[in-house]
């Protein structure tokens, strides 16, 4: 078994297969790789962090678990930050590991507009679903994991008459700590450094981390390797460069902020590079009660609703946030926000994302990714429209007020207000609103001009060279993206190893 | 200390407890403190929205609550009602730098047990910055 950190010696070394990212893409396409008889390196830019390496501070961890420590930002009307894991495991240590099957509609769109051939990998990947399912274990938010803030969820569901449910996640054992978000100190979040990956070292497999790729090496048009240096996951100090001959291949899941850059600084030429980035943009809405809800207390988010998916277009879940967020997102300053601090046991948070059509690209900036994104008019009506939504629902679980955290509108809105919210601007820059779910990029379909991959994942006018993360994703999925990662991982590391 | 740095982190400390000022009885918060870890650990493009954020808020009296002073030289009261009108600045970017200073803030008070305890939230943060070697 293999794994090295950073290390101020350089490291050269060849493989079957090297592997760029190691959450839920890179890790799915190592796993079949290494099953299928193949060396495979598996490089990361973040740390390997175990339960007890965990951040216990909010934030920690942002430093210790996110990419420039939580500072990533989109750029366009309004500077939205995107949230994403940067450790061995990827974005599976930091998220709350829910669990939905991508639906039939999500394939007969892709061959609708896309050309692909959606019947047959909607049968693969829930092939490849079923495998990861019985290898990583889920449950259903369970009573004793379920808190305050997910009851009243379901309350307010139920009053208002309109499905919701409890969530389904690559939990076993969830006590409700309410940490997912700082990774789980109870190991019982299925994060994939945990789960999968030590099947890939045991199969011979290496693990270099604190390693960030600076390209993809190519000799004609083969990729043949991946260079890189270490950094170190402290001081951030550049360490010995590391090289990575691979005779068979190289698989890219740097993530949709870090796929097309990759390409892009290794020479990788297509005119639909970074095109097609897609997103769930979400924001939040806290409704105060009498009681105290405590929402750090119970599954980070134990509550969705698939409801409003196809009209107006957005999922519903809870999730609870560590105070010292919540803060920064209440109106206010001075002494009048220590006032408002005095409601944070009050409080329970409740998010929506749009099903969100607009469009954007990822380009390369010395070197790095950035994203440009907009949210059109109508995704705008449809994030005012589920902020409207979560507001009623918080009424109908008995909340007092709600903090709708649009500017321009009062910090508390009783529920004789809630006109308020629905003639809110649409202005973007009115709302504090996060990307977490991001898609495209190096996008999958049959049209070679319009797409850098093809069904399988494999990099047009590359040989050896395959995409296998969120940015083969050509549009929406309305649903969390974790589990079709996965399954579309698996597919295109089969393809890769065949 | 570089002299650039040392005047960031008693610009951002000042900020900071201008947002969220501790009550005459309240708790201690270390804002200096925190402020020179938070410049110390932070990536550089967050160093750049600390720093800048901070700026503008030091620079903005005038366009808050009239006052043509910078914010270290505007007595307690007029800094409390510049605090408070800065989180809804009609400059987007300023509106928007004030939520993360404001998440900074919380964060120095968010190191004190009491204040945790008083949150309903675990007292222990101590972060043990280890990984796998």
């Amino acid at each position: 078994m293999s794994h090295i950190a950073f290390t101020d010696e350089g490291v050269v070394d060849e493989v079957d297969h090297v592997v760029v990212g190691s959450g839920a893409g890179g890790a799915n396409a190592a796993l079949v790789l290494a099953r299928a008889g193949r060396s495979v390196a598996l490089v990361e830019t973040g740390a390997w962090r175990d339960p007890h390496d965990y951040p216990k501070s909010a934030w920690g961890g942002m430093r210790d678990l996110m990419p420039r420590t939580g500072a990533s930002m989109l750029v366009g009307r309004a500077a939205w930050p995107i949230v994403q894991g940067e450790a061995v495991g990827g974005s599976t240590v930091i998220n709350s590991a829910i669990r939905v099957r991508p639906p039939s509609d999500v394939f007969a769109n892709w061959s609708r507009q896309f050309g692909l051939p959606g019947e047959r990998l909607e049968r693969e990947v829930a092939d490849a679903l079923d495998a990861v399912d019985a290898e990583l274990g889920w449950e259903e938010t369970p009573d004793a994991a379920l808190g305050r803030h997910n009851e009243l969820a379901l309350r307010g569901a139920g009053a208002l008459g309109y499905a919701s449910h409890r969530t389904d996640r690559y939990t076993r054992g969830c006590s409700g700590c309410g940490n997912c978000l700082n990774g789980c100190r109870d190991d019982a979040k299925r994060s994939l450094q945990r789960n999968l990956i030590p099947e890939v070292l045991a199969r011979g497999g290496r693990v270099l981390s604190c390693a960030p790729a600076d390209r993809v090496l190519f000799e004609g048009q083969r990729a043949v390797g991946v260079s890189g240096h270490f950094r170190h996951p402290a001081d951030r100090r550049r360490g010995g460069a590391w090289r990575l001959r691979a005779r068979r291949g190289v698989v890219v899941a740097a993530s949709v902020t870090g796929t097309a850059p990759l390409l892009h600084r290794s020479g990788y030429r297509h005119p639909a590079l970074g095109a097609g980035f897609r997103s769930h943009p979400g924001t939040g809405v806290h409704g105060w009660y009498d009681e105290v809800v405590d929402m750090g207390r119970g599954a980070t988010q134990g509550w969705s609703s698939m409801a409003f998916r196809d009209e107006p277009g957005f999922k519903l879940e809870s999730l609870s946030l560590p105070p010292e967020l919540v803060i920064g997102r209440l109106a206010g300053g001075g002494r009048t926000l220590v006032q408002r601090m005095d409601d944070i046991r009050h409080l329970a948070m409740w998010v929506l994302a749009v099903r969100a059509e607009s469009v954007g690209r990822v380009s390369t900036w010395l070197g790095q990714g950035v994203v440009h994104y907009d949210l059109n008019a109508a995704d705008m009506v449809r994030l005012r429209t589920g902020m409207t939504t979560l507001a009623r629902t918080h009424f109908a679980a008995g909340a007092r007020w709600v903090v709708p955290g649009i500017a321009g509108l009062p910090y508390r809105i009783a529920p004789d207000e809630i006109g308020l919210m629905e003639n809110a601007p649409l202005d973007p820059r009115a709302y504090v609103v996060i990307l977490s779910h991001l898609f495209g990029g190096a996008t999958m379909g049959s049209d070679p001009a319009t797409s850098v991959c093809d069904a399988r994942g494999a990099v047009r006018g590359a040989q050896g060279l395959w995409v296998a993360d969120a940015s083969l994703i050509p549009n929406v999925l309305g649903v969390n993206p974790q589990a079709t990662i996965m399954g579309l991982a698996r597919v295109v590391g089969a393809a890769a190893a065949a | 200390m570089n002299p650039i740095r040392a005047l960031a982190r008693v610009m951002v400390a000042h900020v900071l407890r201008a947002l969220l000022p501790p009550p005459p009885n309240g708790p201690t918060v270390d804002f200096r403190g925190a402020a020179g870890r938070l410049l110390a650990e932070v990536s550089p493009l967050m160093w750049l929205g600390l720093v800048g954020s901070s700026l503008g808020f030091v620079l903005s009296p005038v366009t808050t609550i009239g006052w043509p002073l910078p914010s270290f030289w505007l007595p307690a009261e007029a800094l409390d009602r510049h605090a408070d009108r800065f989180s809804h600045h009609p400059v987007y970017l300023l509106r928007a730098g004030s939520t993360l200073l404001k998440m900074c803030a919380a964060f120095a008070w968010g190191e004190l047990p009491a204040v945790r305890q008083g949150w309903g939230v675990s007292t222990d943060v101590a972060d043990p910055r280890t990984w796998r070697p």
